[in-house]
């Protein structure tokens, strides 16, 4: 049988080891997102276990100092660094007692161990745990600060300190007052506070005796006839409350109103829960983004109005850096619109909100919502888009910038798509890009340039043409596939002799790609260029068959002069090109390769023979969509 | 969590289970005056019901169920209930309250066909189908001996007499430390603001955290110590006494922990613009001319200036702008400042702020008046002379919480007896319980700590406010002297 001993020996070592769980959950719930199933398995097991040792061995109450954790008297945890502090998360906020319930559940620890998470994962500046464990509103789980300690000990000294400190005119509580006083009190009808007062009989009408009250008021006009009521009227209409008046209804007595009526009624309460259900779908975003607005429509003075715009920047950099992107371009948008409503009244409070507008899309503006962008991943495209769409020109190199930074795809995608759009008159501001030494940024560059397609930007491709980063010129090559722009088949001739094969067969495959006159055109340089040797077979097939295609009857000789090539060796790329001429004259619609494919289909050579005879069935397939009986 | 270790007075907080169960036997009877019993909603529901039922009837031979003084409890624990069960719950307890019923008490092991029976028997009752004896006799009759119907009368009896002298005592004191840490924070709030430096919000929240769990635990204790308005910069001490009023309608209200949390912090900060106009012309002891007014009525917005220039951005702040910016609009837009963007009324803590404010505002007769009003009198203006500026529903609301007399009053018996209004009483307004400091002689050595609404003080009752002032007594002396 155990001795006591040997009971509390055991009951410290599991308090000790749960203690060593507690800070591994806390730390591993911190690092993981929630959906991860590594710290939910690891919550729910420490939870159940912390549960567990409740129920064997009662209330768990820690005392906890700057770097241990107490229990019964006994150290049971002390932190070993800042990174393994356990006692030191919660001394540091004030909390120097903790205590686990005798009915603590599983979702009591569920709730501390997300309200340590959100506290180790908000602003240095504004976290308290302590806040945070009180709106986590743990029920079984209580806690202790110094404050609550001091609060208990108070005594009212203090108080007494602190009216003083407040302002006492006196300088001291005043005397108690003597027995007239005392027996004035209950002979005094003009009491103002008395329910028979005159004044309240006749509504706001002035009483007729003075002010009784020792103190100077601050609405009087030293005008001794200045009476108490009157004072009240001016005041209240201070307080916006402007319609009191002797017109105001009469006031009932006291006692009348002290019944039922006076109270909600069932239908009241109703109403007022239906306050407080609307009220439910408060968002301090949206809320923040009208009162910005309004606010910028309150003042009537230049240096206040751009103390307003100033709070307006700084409410759309806290909206940019939550990822709030919606409020944070509603805002913007409405910069822009004052800033044109403004424009000829008051130039240089629009020029303000233009400076504002300006500022938001300055680098480190952008630098912002970039790192919001990284840590939300779930921002979608539409709502970055919209935020970008209220930037002009001068934002371009910034958020060309950004394709260096940011590192979720679909928010890449959507600055490229946006570039795209807004660059074509300021290609030159995103060309910049081009020369950028992260190859991120100038692959960005090469991609927005050629989907820009224009001849500027075109131009400005040419320059990395050489980029030594296969990057860069792979993001040239796979953007110009849709390129409109003609003029882009020269830079793509040129990417067919890259040294990259990955690239040149890119380049092939747009060129074969596109249509007209000016394709054939290339398409036809590549083939009587020397370099087309070094292609291989798969593009050099595809050229072929596009030629084909694409040149109709223009095409035929020289085909037909590839496929009649004698080939006495049986050389073995010489029967490729016989057979891949073959191939292409099948794809060529016009008649003269009708007419050729008829020749050769007759000719006494058997190999040219069968080849023409394939050839000219299944051109038919392709053409008529089946073959001749 | 400044009470964690104090003894609860009378409002135990319940667990998930007992709001499950809670909401759970609401939703019963909701169902129950919708479809038959045989109904396999119903039939789901109450399977429900009894699956949180034994958890935590567990040990125990019955479970109540009841409203008992604005509050829902099940057995002797407090239920916060949220807001979704609150709709549902609120016309049954009303329904219940007509007949005198403040809650049902079931055994523990009373069988579901039993409490399906009973729930039927509950949806049909009529104001006028008896007394709560008669209606006991009916459930006896039908064979329903596992369920009890509860009286209000002796459930807020019981309620009632929990509290002791002692324990009250010692909520005054803890409401003290609370009320004036209170106050230093919205010093520092000034001083921050001043300065133009980022302001404390932690420390801000966590006064506002205690100011909750006091009030709801005891809300007189803090009600009473508004009652203190004789300072000298009493823009502090307006602007705590604004958040106990705002916080006590928002328990009222049943607002959840966070939102309560955002609403004391609101109405700690809804006057913060006031710092950064001149000094001497908050203080000016003078006639305000009309240059003076106009700057006073850019407080709202050099509030909101403030909270958004100086705070960081979270639901905290954006409350606080709000409220700051929005509590002299009325409901029936006149007030100030004028709204030029989007013509949307006050959003729901800017109205209470609004309310309370214009209370201890106009009570107070220090913040733009030195002529003070009783607060019957100001309550009495609120509702009849200036009801289209405030939501009358909040008014009424409010004028519930503290009634007439609100604690902290000092009042004129008809014993000829000078009384501090301690607790005051929903049932009779007249009669409160007071703590009695004097009388035609003079002060009294030892206060009396009385009980108006018992029978044996049926010759003491209140007839009218007095204001200290006027007499040379200082109300602190009252108040803060035990």
């Amino acid at each position: 049988m155990a001795t006591n001993e040997q009971i509390q020996s055991r009951r410290l070592e599991d308090v000790r080891l749960i203690l060593r769980d507690f800070l591994k959950v806390i730390k591993i719930v911190a690092m993981y997102p929630e959906d991860n199933p590594l710290p939910q398995s690891l919550r729910r097991t420490f939870a159940e276990r912390l549960v567990d040792l409740v129920t064997d061995y009662g209330e768990l109450d820690f005392r906890i100092t700057a770097r241990d954790v107490l229990y019964n008297q006994e150290t049971v945890f002390t932190d070993k660094s800042r990174e393994e502090s356990l006692a030191g998360l919660f001394f540091e906020t004030g909390i120097t007692r903790l205590t686990f319930k005798v009915d603590v559940e599983v979702n009591d620890v569920y709730r501390l161990l997300d309200a340590l998470k959100e506290y180790q994962s908000a602003d240095r500046r504004t976290r308290d745990l302590v806040a945070g464990l009180w709106e986590a509103g743990l029920k079984r789980i209580s806690y202790e600060t110094v404050e609550d300690v001091a609060l208990r000990q108070y005594e009212g000294d203090f108080l007494l300190q602190s009216l003083s400190d407040l302002g006492d005119e006196a300088g001291a509580l005043p005397a108690a007052g003597s027995v007239e006083t005392y027996d004035a009190i209950f002979s005094d009808p003009d009491d103002p506070l008395s329910d028979t007062d005159r004044s309240l009989e006749v509504g706001f009408l002035p009483s007729e005796e003075g002010d009784s009250s020792p103190q100077q008021a601050v609405l009087s006009t030293g005008d001794d006839e200045m009476d108490g009521t009157l004072k009240v009227t001016e005041a209240v209409a201070a307080m916006g409350l402007d319609d009191l008046s002797g017109a105001a209804p009469r006031l009932p007595d006291t006692q009348l109103i002290l019944n039922d009526e006076h109270k909600l009624s069932r239908e009241e309460l109703e109403q007022v829960d239906l306050l407080v259900r609307r009220d439910a779908e408060f968002s301090e975003y949206e809320s923040t983004c009208e009162l910005v607005k309004e606010i910028l429509h309150q003042e009537a003075e230049m240096n206040d109005f751009y103390e307003s715009v100033t709070i307006g920047e700084r409410i759309l950099t806290e909206f940019v850096k939550v990822g709030r992107l919606t409020y944070a371009a509603d805002l913007l948008r409405y910069l822009a619109e004052l800033q044109s409503r403004l424009r000829g009244d008051r130039p240089l409070w629009a020029e303000r909100l233009q400076e504002a507008r300006v500022t938001a899309g300055s680098r480190d503006r952008l630098g912002v919502l970039c790192g919001a962008l990284n840590e939300n991943e779930e921002i979608g495209s539409i709502e970055l888009r919209r935020y970008l769409d209220n930037f002009d020109w001068e934002a371009l190199v910034a958020i060309t910038d950004l394709l260096g930074a940011l590192q979720h795809d679909h928010h890449r995608e959507s600055v490229r798509d946006y570039l795209t759009m807004r660059g074509g008159e300021h290609v030159h501001v995103i060309a910049k890009g081009l020369e950028d030494k992260r190859v991120e940024v100038a692959a960005a560059s090469a991609t927005i340039m050629a989907r820009i397609g224009s001849e500027e930007a075109l131009r400005q491709l040419a320059r990395v043409l050489k980029h030594p980063e296969t990057r860069v010129r792979r993001a040239m090559v796979d953007n110009l596939v849709e390129c409109p722009n003609d003029s882009c088949l020269s830079l793509l001739r040129q990417l067919v002799d890259d040294d990259d094969a990955e690239i040149r067969q890119a380049a092939v495959s747009s060129i074969v790609a596109r249509r007209g006159q000016p394709a054939f055109d290339a398409m036809a340089e590549i083939l009587n260029d020397a370099r087309f040797h070094r292609l291989g077979e798969t593009d050099q097939r595809s050229i072929l068959i596009a030629y084909s295609r694409l040149g109709g009857d223009a095409a035929v000789d020289y085909l037909i002069q590839l496929a009649e090539k004698v080939n006495l060796f049986k050389n073995r790329k010489q029967t490729f090109f016989r057979k891949v001429a073959f191939e292409a004259l099948a794809h060529n619609r016009g008649e003269k390769a009708e007419r050729a494919l008829l020749r050769l289909a007759g000719s006494w050579r058997a190999d040219l023979k069968a080849h023409a005879r394939a050839a000219m069935q299944k051109r038919r397939e392709l053409i008529y969509g089946g073959t001749d009986a | 969590m400044p009470e964690s270790n104090e003894p609860m007075i009378h409002r135990t907080l319940a667990g998930e289970n007992e709001e499950q169960l809670l909401s759970s036997f609401f939703v019963l009877c909701k169902i129950v005056r919708i479809v038959d019993q045989s109904n396999d909603t119903f039939k789901n529901q109450l399977s429900h019901f009894f699956e949180v039922f034994r958890a935590v009837a567990g040990e125990r031979a019955e479970v109540s169920i009841k409203y008992v003084s604005g509050h829902y409890f099940v057995g002797e624990r407090m239920v916060r209930f949220d807001k979704s069960g609150l709709s549902g719950a609120s016309d049954i307890v009303a329904e219940w309250r007509q007949l005198g019923i403040a809650g049902v008490s079931l055994d523990a092991d009373i069988e579901p066909d039993d409490l399906a029976r009973f729930c039927a028997f509950l949806a049909v009752l009529k104001p006028d189908s008896g007394n709560l004896e008669e209606l006991a006799e009916q459930l006896a009759n039908d064979g329903m001996s596992q369920v009890r119907l509860l009286s209000i009368e002796e459930e807020e009896e019981e309620d009632d007499t929990e509290i002791t002298d002692k324990e009250r005592q010692r909520f005054r004191q803890m409401a003290r430390a609370t009320f004036f840490k209170a106050v230093t924070v919205v010093q520092e709030i000034v001083a921050g603001a001043r300065e133009n430096q980022d302001i404390n919000t932690a420390k801000t929240k966590r006064v506002v955290h205690s100011l909750i769990d006091h009030i709801t635990r005891d809300e007189h204790s803090l009600i009473e110590l508004t009652g203190i308005r004789n300072f000298d910069d009493y823009t502090y001490v307006h602007s705590t006494n604004v958040a106990v009023y705002a916080l006590t309608v928002g328990v009222r209200m049943n607002l959840d922990r966070a939102r309560l949390s955002q609403l004391g912090f609101a109405a700690l900060f809804h006057d913060v613009g006031k710092v950064r106009l001149p000094q001497d012309l908050v203080k000016k002891p003078d006639a305000f001319d009309e240059n003076d007014w106009g700057q006073m009525q850019r407080h709202p917005l050099l509030g909101a200036k403030t909270v958004l220039r100086n705070l960081k951005l979270d639901v905290h702040s954006a409350r606080a702008a709000r409220a700051a910016f929005e509590h002299h609009i009325q409901t029936d837009f006149t007030g100030y400042p004028r709204l030029h963007y989007d013509q949307r009324g006050p959003n729901l803590f800017s109205r209470i702020v609004s309310i309370v404010d214009t209370f201890d505002a106009m009570a107070s007769g220090r913040v733009y008046m030195k002529q003070a009003m009783a607060s019957d009198t100001v309550i009495k203006k609120m509702r009849y002379q200036m009801s289209s500026k405030f939501d009358p529903f909040l008014l009424k609301l409010f004028n519930d919480i503290i009634g007439v007399y609100p604690a902290g009053s000092l009042v004129l018996l008809t014993s000829d007896e000078i009384a501090l209004v301690l607790t005051n009483n929903d049932k009779d307004p007249l009669r409160p319980y007071v703590k009695v400091v004097g009388d035609r002689s003079g002060l009294l050595i030892e206060p009396l700590w009385v009980d108006l609404s018992l029978p044996e003080h049926a010759d003491r009752k209140v007839i009218r406010q007095i204001d200290p002032a006027r007499y040379g007594l200082d109300i602190r002396d009252f108040i803060l002297s035990d």
